[in-house]
């Protein structure tokens, strides 16, 4: 299992990390798909229960569809009551000859017996979860025994919400993304887990795994958390937090797969067999006005064939776009290709813009406005370019020169201080001339030559408008003394090497044996002539 | 006449953000006045070859829209607009209508400059040149008593200043008003008097340009047009017999400048009340001349009797800042009927005491980040507010959170801020009594048990931002308490202005290391770079010469050589 280190070029380090969960991803990446092409982007302020939400809004001449996170406007409401509630989904799937897990639902004045009595007829293991409620809340799974089950019962919080009881299938749990009859991905999330390396303790192991799930966007906020479940589960097979896993030895510490709790997302897209193709696709037809939706499947050990357990109108597409470990799939460009097929040729090839959703954000949630249409995206833009200055010292002044001249040339890109006394600057622009002249604009200003300026393409994604990075303020003088000194010092010991490496070699000149021997190797060189 | 003698208009006392001090004081002026009676407010960059970032806005309520750039709306046709951006046309417009103006004549770009030298000669010293078409007095020159130096001005104007299409006209002697109307009704009359500071026999003349300086940060309206202490200035000074540390006697007033612009520091009073019958019938006139003109603002030269006066310009996008934060007089509502001109419906309607972030609503469209936003929508009329006073062990961010949420959840607005010792207090603003009263008994019952010794409760009259804040530390207000400290003691300031200056040329000695340093740099830099490539070349050498056939067979005599050298 190779964890990804890249997913899409055109996505490259520009999603935002923000509180958000894997529904702003969702948003942000279908927003920037559309936007990219040229459509219209409107983001829209609504109140959900009580708490500030967003919708977008994409428009070309001929259309206009409305985005609430990844679903559109072409899902009927029908479709999304239906899969809103298990019990409705199930009964619409099973008269589809669809296969589910047998089960049946408990009212909340049903007595504990029934419930019981009932599992006891179905066999173990079984599962049980609330009739509404997404994200695997309060789902209890593989209850393997009457006993165990009685015990989740009255975990449950007895009479808070109708529930289902079903058959536990242990297969691969599967989420499908299925648009316009076709399937675009396939995630498997496996619970978190550790594999060891016959060095670190379990507790490095999670941290390093937190590691590698800070650079994925939606999982930035959502750490395995060392809580009383791991060290339970961890407990319950013999380890303690700071045992060292053998190498290759792979331990659970969850028991669901959850990616907000922990979970991996991994990409199985080429492992689907047709038949489960089939059966995802079938399953979405069957309830009317369902255009697209992910599909959790579980699939059996023949791979053939699995039972459909639920079907989401908005599911997070994050983890399709950044799994774990598999190949990245192109979600959003598969939603947008469906609602504007227009666009559909319309491939955002070339340079790579996206525009500041932290702004969208900052402005629409503190709820000083309520709609914000973005700058279209730029076009007939052909040529990035990182122009690196080295031996340049710049203050705040200069950089502020040079985003007035990029301003007025109309540049997009960035300026970026590197070190002390190197900056690069990145531009997108229409034409290479212009950046001649913005060049010797600068160089001007800055009293440089060309030898300090080193220049190659850009290739990565490029924020709208030219703004100063800035990472770190201005140097002062006290910095400069030391990086001064610094290298002062580092040419001292240089120079010290060179003193001794020269003193060896006059010592080996001047030994009594190096003449002679000179004039042998001399006579050997000549000799092999 | 000093400035804080002028209260602001209550409604907008403290509901006027930053991004609204300045050029875009109009723009904001009205979006509010509008968006306080429940009209939908959409800012929008309007498309433009040059790319050039211009910010309109469009007012909507229920099936009416108008689109206004700054003060100018809709309703004014393009005609009007045209007629007021052409000086010339103007004028014939208005002598059409019997309204006095300058004599005077337009000369085309072709027109050699002798002839319009002649045509000042037979006209008659003094005179006035401007450009034809250009706005706030830019390329204006006044009162030009002699030929000498209006050729001078005239090649300045056509050949420095690039205005080839100017206008000659006689000067005129007399106060100049702005005159702000609509619709055949006037609605206020500045006048502008240059920069000038006022005695007070405690301070000097250099602390009272910075106390006036001061006071005009604090106007939406001068914040950017502060007196810049130059040549000009000094020499007035000089001129009246004064240095920059003598002491101006108790209401002694100072001109500092010639010119009675804003730009350069001038202060618009407020003169609504010192026009005559006669000035206004002209002024009405004169509005009337101009077709399907919906508002202007009128400059007119006001002969010396108050009786007459003379109309020089008509401008169809006036700036409203003078009017409603002069500097004295009385502050006038200028803004409520230009919404009620446009809107008469909303006329009656109460404005709410709400306002919204100009600052974070424009800056999209500043960063060019948007193309449109859209203000959020609130109901008109007034709010129930409230002030409670919260004691305990409230103030963590916990606490505040949770009454953030009770708060939006009821649908009201406020905010929250630290005060002394363990009280905080909350503003909440809501559309009835009971959202309030619901707030109020939720205080002491949090999820979290936070204990909530005592609440005191005061009425709130004052102006509330949209949605909830949760204030941290009042920067400002620590500004203000050190500025009131830095105004009590004077002559500690004179001493840390001293030590200021000292500071300055500490920092220029910085400036100046720091470009050794900078030079110093590259110079190490250099040297390092020869250094490490005579490295290379030593290492390579010493290299090749240990590794050759012949020095490596040798060891071991040599290491015999050596052995009885040690011996020896």
């Amino acid at each position: 299992m190779n964890i990804n280190n890249h997913w899409f070029p055109h996505l490259d380090k520009i999603v935002p990390v923000l509180r958000s969960s894997d529904e702003k991803v969702s948003l942000y990446t279908i927003a920037l798909e559309g936007w990219r092409r040229g459509l219209v982007l409107r983001f829209h302020r609504v109140i959900k229960n009580g708490k500030v939400d967003f919708k977008f809004t994409l428009s070309s001449d001929k259309s206009q569809h409305t985005f609430d996170v990844s679903m559109g406007d072409k899902v009927s409401e029908e479709a999304v009551k239906i899969c809103a509630n298990k019990e409705l989904t199930k009964r619409t799937l099973f008269n589809a000859g669809i296969p589910i897990p047998k089960g049946k639902c408990f009212k909340i004045n049903d007595s504990f017996d029934e419930i019981v009595n009932y599992a006891n007829k179905l066999g173990y293991p079984v599962v049980l979860k609330p009739t509404t409620g997404s994200g695997g809340k309060g789902v209890v799974s593989d209850i393997k025994s009457e006993h165990m089950l009685k015990n989740a019962l009255s975990s449950f919080k007895k009479g808070s919400k109708d529930i289902i009881l079903e058959k536990f299938y242990s297969g691969k749990e599967v989420r499908v993304y299925v648009i316009g009859n076709k399937i675009v991905g396939a995630i498997n999330r496996v619970p978190a887990h550790v594999i060891g390396d016959g060095k670190k303790s379990i507790y490095q192991l999670i941290q390093d795994k937190n590691r590698d799930r800070k650079r994925i966007p939606h999982l930035y906020n959502r750490p395995i958390i060392i809580d009383d479940e791991v060290t339970f589960l961890l407990k319950s097979r013999g380890y303690t937090l700071d045992s060292i896993l053998k190498e290759g030895e792979k331990i659970f510490i969850r028991s669901v797969s959850n990616v907000s709790l922990g979970g991996d997302p991994i990409d199985v897209t080429d492992d689907l067999s047709d038949s489960i193709k089939d059966l995802a696709i079938k399953a979405t037809k069957s309830i009317p006005g369902l255009v697209q939706c992910g599909v959790d499947i579980i699939i059996d050990n023949s791979k053939n064939t699995g039972v459909i357990l639920e079907l989401n109108t908005k599911p997070g597409i994050g983890s399709h776009l950044f799994p774990l470990v598999g190949i990245p799939r192109d979600v959003p460009s598969a939603i947008i290709d469906y609602y504007f097929p227009e666009t559909a040729g319309v491939k955002t090839i070339g340079l790579q813009f996206y525009y500041n959703f932290k702004e969208v954000i900052k402005v629409l949630y503190d709820g000083q406005a309520t709609e914000y249409e973005v700058v279209p995206a730029p076009n007939g833009f052909k040529v990035a370019k990182r122009l690196c200055f080295n031996n340049v010292i710049i203050d705040k002044k200069n950089k502020s020169f040079i985003k007035k001249v990029a301003d007025e040339k109309g540049f997009h890109g960035f300026i970026n201080t590197i070190s002390t006394s190197s900056f690069e600057i990145i531009l997108a622009c229409t034409d290479y001339k212009n950046v001649r002249v913005f060049l010797d604009k600068v160089m001007k200003e800055l009293s440089i030559s060309n030898d300090d300026i080193r220049e190659t393409i850009w290739e990565k994604p490029i924020n709208m408008g030219f703004i100063i990075k800035s990472n770190e303020d201005d140097i002062t003088t006290y910095e400069l003394e030391k990086d001064i000194e610094n290298k002062y010092k580092t040419l001292q010991l240089m120079i010290k090497q060179n003193h001794y490496t020269e003193r060896r070699i006059r010592n080996i000149k001047s030994s009594s044996i190096f003449k002679p021997l000179t004039l042998l190797s001399y006579a050997i060189t000549k000799f092999k002539k | 006449m000093d400035n804080q003698n002028v209260s602001w208009l209550p409604h907008l006392k403290g509901a006027v953000p930053t991004a609204g001090y300045g050029n875009r004081l109009s723009t904001y002026l009205i979006a509010l006045e509008a968006w306080r009676r429940g009209i939908g407010v959409t800012f929008f960059a309007l498309d433009n070859i040059q790319n050039k970032l211009l910010i309109r806005y469009s007012l909507k309520n229920n099936n009416s829209e108008h689109i206004f750039d700054s003060s100018n709306g809709d309703l004014t046709s393009e005609e009007a607009n045209f007629i007021s951006e052409n000086k010339d046309v103007t004028k014939e417009y208005l002598s059409t209508a019997k309204v006095p103006v300058p004599e005077g004549k337009r000369f085309a770009p072709t027109t050699e400059n002798v002839e319009i030298i002649n045509y000042a000669a037979t006209l008659g010293y003094p005179v006035v040149i401007k450009p034809r078409s250009e706005k706030t007095g830019k390329g204006v020159f006044a009162n030009i008593s002699n030929e000498r130096s209006f050729k001078e001005i005239l090649l300045h104007v056509r050949n420095e200043l690039n205005y080839k299409d100017v206008i000659v006209e006689k000067h005129i002697k007399g106060e100049e008003y702005r005159i702000l109307m609509i619709k055949g009704e006037i609605l206020g009359a500045v006048n502008r008097v240059p920069a000038n500071i006022i005695g007070d026999g405690v301070s000097s003349v250099e602390e009272l340009i910075t106390q006036k300086n001061d006071s005009k940060k604090k106007n939406p309206n001068l914040s950017k047009n502060l007196i810049d202490i130059d040549k000009e200035v000094l020499k007035l000074i000089e001129d009246e017999g004064y240095e920059l540390n003598s002491i101006l006697d108790k209401g002694k007033r100072l001109f500092l400048r010639n010119k009675s612009n804003i730009s350069m520091g001038g202060d618009p009073i407020d003169v609504t009340e010192k026009l005559t019958p006669e000035i206004k019938e002209i002024a009405i006139k004169a509005f009337n001349a101009i077709p399907n003109l919906a508002f202007c603002g009128l400059d007119m030269i006001i002969s010396p009797s108050g009786n007459t006066g003379t109309v020089i310009e008509i401008n169809t996008k006036p700036a409203l800042g003078p009017h409603v934060f002069p500097v004295d007089g009385y502050a006038r509502d200028v803004i409520s009927p230009i919404v009620d001109y446009y809107f008469p419906e909303t006329r009656n309607v109460e404005r709410s005491t709400l306002y919204f972030d100009f600052n974070q609503v424009i800056s999209p469209l500043k960063k060019r980040l948007a193309k449109e936003v859209i203000v959020r929508p609130i109901s008109a009329g007034k709010l129930y507010a409230k002030e409670f006073i919260i004691s305990g062990e409230v103030k963590n961010s916990k606490y505040k959170n949770w009454i953030k949420r009770q708060v939006l959840q009821n649908g009201c607005h406020g905010f929250i801020k630290d005060s002394k010792g363990d009280k905080i207090i909350l503003v909440v603003a809501g559309n009835s009594q009971n959202d309030i009263d619901n707030l109020k008994t939720n205080f002491h019952q949090n999820p979290d048990n936070t204990i909530v010794n005592e609440v005191i409760e005061n009425e709130y009259s004052g102006n509330i931002k949209v949605g909830f804040q949760i204030k941290s530390l009042p920067k400002t207000k620590i500004i203000n308490r050190l500025e009131e400290k830095l105004n009590s003691e004077i002559r500690k300031k004179k001493n840390y202005e001293q030590k200021l200056k000292d500071e300055k040329k500490e920092k220029e000695k910085a400036k100046i290391k720091l470009l050794e340093y900078k030079s110093l740099l590259v110079e190490v830099r250099n040297q390092n770079k020869k250094i490490i490539e005579e490295k290379n070349i030593i290492q390579s050498k010493y290299h090749s010469l240990r590794r050759s056939r012949s020095w490596r067979y040798t060891k071991p005599i040599r290491s015999v050589l050596k052995f009885i050298d040690i011996k020896r």
